[in-house]
């Protein structure tokens, strides 16, 4: 009896300080000095957490600036992040909460295509617009009117290199690709376009995020001598692929989509990277916006993001919610008509501009490795 | 020739990492029947401490080394002393649970002190590694180095449980815990010896990866359920099991990958696992002690 | 505060509540009434979750998908339980949790039915007798509805003279047999039962989420399930709801103790392992625990 007790005690704490939890009853279109919440969804904690943690980051950045400058005509902004673990349960849990409690009126999010997958039906029924800097999976283009994304989906970047090289003369290559959404999705799209062109995959291996020992993957594929290899990674295991392939002696030209255009990957790989051909939205890291971006990123974290150009994609969301905000459009049926009109933003990760689907169309580039830099490809 | 000796190489360096994490797993089942879920996260530790000595300190590398392998060591006697020992003899679940929770309170930790990204230890340029004569594989330095600690570690912990009072100690708590404590042997104490160099091998593990690939925060959950593994296979309770085992699925996995899809890679060593239960569950060097297969 | 609960968000938590009880009671069954630590559960709610999606996806009705979930999963309960005969102890817990990884495995790399890591979303609502459950709060009755037969259901078990036999199996194995009953029918029975049960929690949550992939369905979530059930006490049915619905509220208090930022997430799950580790330490029994998981270790307490 004793500890039932107990137990409905902490139940009913439980229930109450949930039910307490700061709301403030508002919505955001009063004329009050309450700062406007944008919400944030990504991993923080687990596997993908060291990207993650960029992506919060650029988006904090941009609401520091444009406080510093200000607010939004008045008011602060403030950023609630949650987090979403890269797991469809967690990201509508962390979307229910923003959305309910904190009533955002946008969020910057998911960073997994799995995470804006789970959230889209909820964002689009509450009427709260979801934008993704980094989700590439197709699924996503159909997913809603309230659903947009800052990088372009992934049709375009398997399809541009599978182009690419069939055009530089490669006929057999490989494939070896992390076992998650964002590269089995580039996977496809590449496998189809290439052989669609008439090009053969000798090859495919795959490999877990997370693993850290691709050697046997690698001695595979050397195994099949092919003419090219199709490199689709996460940032940290592309290196790690890059680095045992050369202490393997296999010398194949490599080929991978933006997640290797980072400058981490070329400082920790050395040598190993030299010749990589990426693609990449037209996000040079030296151009003005992108390394004003990056600077100031430096200079507040102390680190440069793991995935750069999603973590400038995050930056350039919350500036796209400010300036819709900044003109008064508050609530999120009106952030989105806003969205819809962007067209030719020169924003950090490149320029962008919103299609009818809520995708982005941005330019994608080719760049290879010179010198232990990354240079644009005629 | 060429291949298969790459793959057997590939699988002896991966081995390697595997037996001195398993030996931690083994060591403290052997005499406590508790499965340390925490483990794989001192192996963790290992690295960033490594690290930090090495990167952030500019100690020297193998000073810098050691330097981790005590900080471990007294990780672990600590999570024992504060989280275990206060549930020694309240059944298999608590302890578990409990480790579980260490074990989420360390990575979380380790985002918290480190941050979530990705560090490299890496010195020295990336080149191509040494081809061995006569079989035709090629390995790095690294690699190599990996090899002759863990073997040297694996030996050295050898003559320490054949040889020391305090190795001996082990042996018998592991083998009639009531007996040894009538004989005068301090159960705590061995207990504490067993997360004391279990912690410090798990430690060399974890800096000999976090020198050969990179340090991430949640980089000890997949070796730690691929070693525990390893220990049973090889026969939980028993050191040389765990090394055995450890080779064994480092063998098998690279071996494994040339014929089915590596998307299966994680998945043997649970088939093995699976196979072993089935057929021989004390595994390789296992001796029955009545409670492991059904009437 | 009435407005609360009807919003989406404490729905939402409220369906989740349901789910998990159904899965930390089915887990509780196989645990607390067969003397087997399961740690593979997750796979068989993954089971479950997907048949039930491929099937709605694929058109068919769902009192069809329902069904689906719960044959595959008790299906999967069957795979294990007969091997599981012959281990005891700690080797059936780490031969259910090879089981797991390796069904998670079968999920993520067989492609062509799963979509591996691509996961299955847009899943249809659910809707039967022409009526289709639009709102969260028509869902949550729903759920709510099932939950609450699963739990009478694992309780008439519990409670019927089958139940006893398996209370005498748990205790004393041998004398048991010695009795004359097939202790190997019995514990079939209950992992199979646990694992369809399992599989109905699935299908509802792929229904919930509209999406489905891989990384729902971890050694992490099996875990996390464990950890109801013996928070709430082993083989005590109203401890593993009671469990369920603290672990599935608790980090949700967390998210507003308006912590730093850049440190919130990490620290959310610091506290969370804290209160895990501090009420194995003081509470082991979990709050309504009958009987200990007996070990061979508990005889010779420090």
């Amino acid at each position: 009896m004793k500890n039932y007790m107990i137990l409905m005690s902490i139940l009913l704490i439980t229930i109450l300080v949930v039910g307490c939890a700061p709301t403030e009853m508002q919505p955001a279109g009063e004329e009050t000095k309450e700062p406007i919440k944008i919400g944030f969804i990504g991993p923080l904690t687990g596997d993908v957490a060291p990207y993650g943690e960029g992506w919060r980051d650029g988006a904090l950045l941009a609401v520091e600036e444009i406080n510093t400058a200000g607010g939004i005509n008045g008011r602060m902004l403030e950023l609630v992040p949650e987090d979403g673990l890269c797991k469809p349960k967690d990201a509508t849990n962390a979307a229910q909460k923003l959305i309910e409690i904190d009533k955002v009126q946008a969020i910057v999010g998911g960073f997994c295509s799995s995470e804006t997958l789970a959230v889209a039906p909820i964002a689009e029924e509450a009427k709260v617009v979801l934008m993704s800097p980094g989700s590439t999976n197709a699924d996503i283009t159909e997913s809603g009117d309230y659903i947009f994304r800052a990088c372009p989906s992934d049709a375009l970047q398997g399809e541009i290199m599978a182009i690419y090289m069939y055009d530089e003369g490669y006929r057999e290559v490989a494939i070896m690709y992390a076992n998650s959404d964002y590269n089995l999705g580039l996977r496809n799209v590449f496998s189809k376009k290439f052989t669609e062109l008439g090009g053969e995959i000798v090859v495919e291996q795959n490999y877990e995020q997370d693993a850290k020992d691709m050697r046997t993957q690698i001695t595979k594929i050397k195994d099949a001598a092919p003419e090219a290899l199709y490199l689709v990674p996460y940032p940290a295991d592309g290196t790690i692929i890059l680095v045992q392939m050369k202490e393997l002696d296999v010398d194949l030209p490599v080929f991978a989509p933006e997640s290797m255009c980072v400058d981490k990957v070329l400082v920790d790989s050395g040598e190993a990277a030299e010749g990589m051909v990426v693609s990449t939205p037209t996000f040079d890291e030296a151009a003005p916006k992108t390394a004003e971006f990056l600077q100031k990123f430096n200079d507040r974290f102390g680190y440069k993001p793991e995935l750069t150009s999603y973590s400038a994609n995050a930056y350039d969301v919350v500036y796209l919610f400010a300036d819709a905000m900044k003109q008064g459009h508050i609530t999120g049926t009106e952030i989105k008509d806003y969205l819809y009109t962007v067209t030719d933003y020169t924003g950090a990760g490149g320029k962008l501009t919103i299609d009818e689907n809520g995708d982005a169309i941005k330019e994608l580039i080719l760049m290879r490795v010179e010198n232990g830099e990354f240079v644009d490809l005629e | 020739m060429g291949i298969a000796a790459q793959l057997i190489i590939n699988g002896i360096i991966a081995g390697g990492i595997y037996a001195l994490v398993a030996l931690g797993y083994t060591m403290v089942y052997g005499i406590l029947r508790f499965i340390n879920f925490a483990h794989g996260e001192v192996f963790m530790l290992g690295a960033y401490l490594g690290w930090v000595f090495n990167i952030l300190l500019g100690v020297n590398v193998i000073v810098a080394g050691v330097l981790a392998m005590l900080g471990c060591a007294v990780a672990g006697f600590v999570i024992d002393k504060i989280a275990y020992k206060p549930l020694r003899g309240r059944g298999m679940l608590p302890p578990l649970i409990t480790a579980i929770g260490i074990s989420l309170f360390l990575q979380a930790l380790a985002i918290l002190i480190f941050g979530a990204q990705i560090r490299t230890f890496r010195t020295g340029e990336v080149v191509r590694g040494i081809t061995i004569p006569f079989i035709d594989a090629i390995i790095t330095k690294i690699q190599i180095v990996i090899i002759i600690v863990s073997v040297a570690l694996m030996v050295a912990l050898h003559f320490y449980i054949k040889y020391t009072k305090t190795g001996k100690a082990m042996r018998a708590v592991a083998d009639n815990y009531e007996v040894a404590s009538i004989v005068g042997i301090n159960p705590n104490k061995v207990i504490s010896y067993v997360f004391i160099i279990g912690s410090a091998l798990a430690a060399a593990g974890g800096i000999l990866v976090g020198m050969e690939q990179n340090l991430t925060p949640t980089m000890g959950v997949s070796i730690g359920i691929k070693s525990f593994t390893a220990a049973v296979v090889g026969g939980i309770g028993n050191i040389y099991g765990a090394v055995l085992g450890g080779f064994m699925i480092g063998l098998i996995e690279n071996i494994g990958i040339w014929f089915i899809p590596s998307g299966y890679k994680d998945a043997i060593a649970f088939a093995v696992l699976l196979f072993f239960l089935l057929f021989k569950p004390t595994g390789i060097f296992g001796v029955k002690k009545g409670e492991e297969v059904s009437v | 505060m009435l407005e609360f609960f009807a919003s989406n968000y404490a729905l939402n938590l409220l369906i989740l509540i349901c789910i998990y009880v159904i899965l930390s009671v089915s887990l509780n069954l196989i645990i607390g009434y067969s003397g087997m630590l399961n740690l593979g559960h997750a796979a068989f709610f993954g089971i479950g979750a997907y048949a039930s999606a491929l099937l709605a996806l694929a058109g068919y009705p769902y009192w069809i998908c329902f069904i689906a979930a719960v044959f595959f999963a008790g299906l999967g309960g069957a795979m294990i339980a007969y091997p599981s005969l012959k281990l005891r102890g700690d080797y059936l817990a780490i031969a259910t949790l090879g089981f797991g990884e390796i069904a998670r495995a079968v999920m993520k790399n067989w492609v062509s039915l799963t979509r591996g890591p691509l996961g299955l979303p847009g899943i249809p609502k659910i809707s039967f007798f022409g009526l289709t459950l639009t709102t969260k709060f028509q869902f949550f009755i729903f759920a709510l509805i099932i939950a609450i037969l699963v739990v009478l259901f694992v309780s008439k078990i519990v409670k019927s003279p089958f139940g006893r036999v398996l209370r005498a199996i748990r205790e004393d194995e041998i004398a048991a047999q010695a009795i004359g009953k097939n202790i190997k029918k019995y514990k079939v029975i209950v992992v199979i039962t646990g694992a369809a049960c399992a599989g109905i929690a699935g299908s509802l949550f792929a229904h919930h989420i509209t999406f489905i992939d891989p990384t729902t369905f971890t050694l992490m979530e099996t875990i996390l399930i464990v950890c109801m059930v013996v928070l709430g006490g082993v083989a005590s049915i109203r401890g593993s709801v009671i469990g369920a619905t603290i672990l599935v509220l608790l980090p949700e208090p967390l998210r507003f103790l308006g912590l730093p930022t850049s440190m919130a997430a990490a620290l959310r799950v610091m506290i969370y392992a804290a209160l895990l580790i501090l009420l194995m330490i003081y509470k082991p029994n979990g709050i309504f625990g009958e009987w200990r998981f007996r070990h061979a270790k508990s005889k010779e307490a420090l």
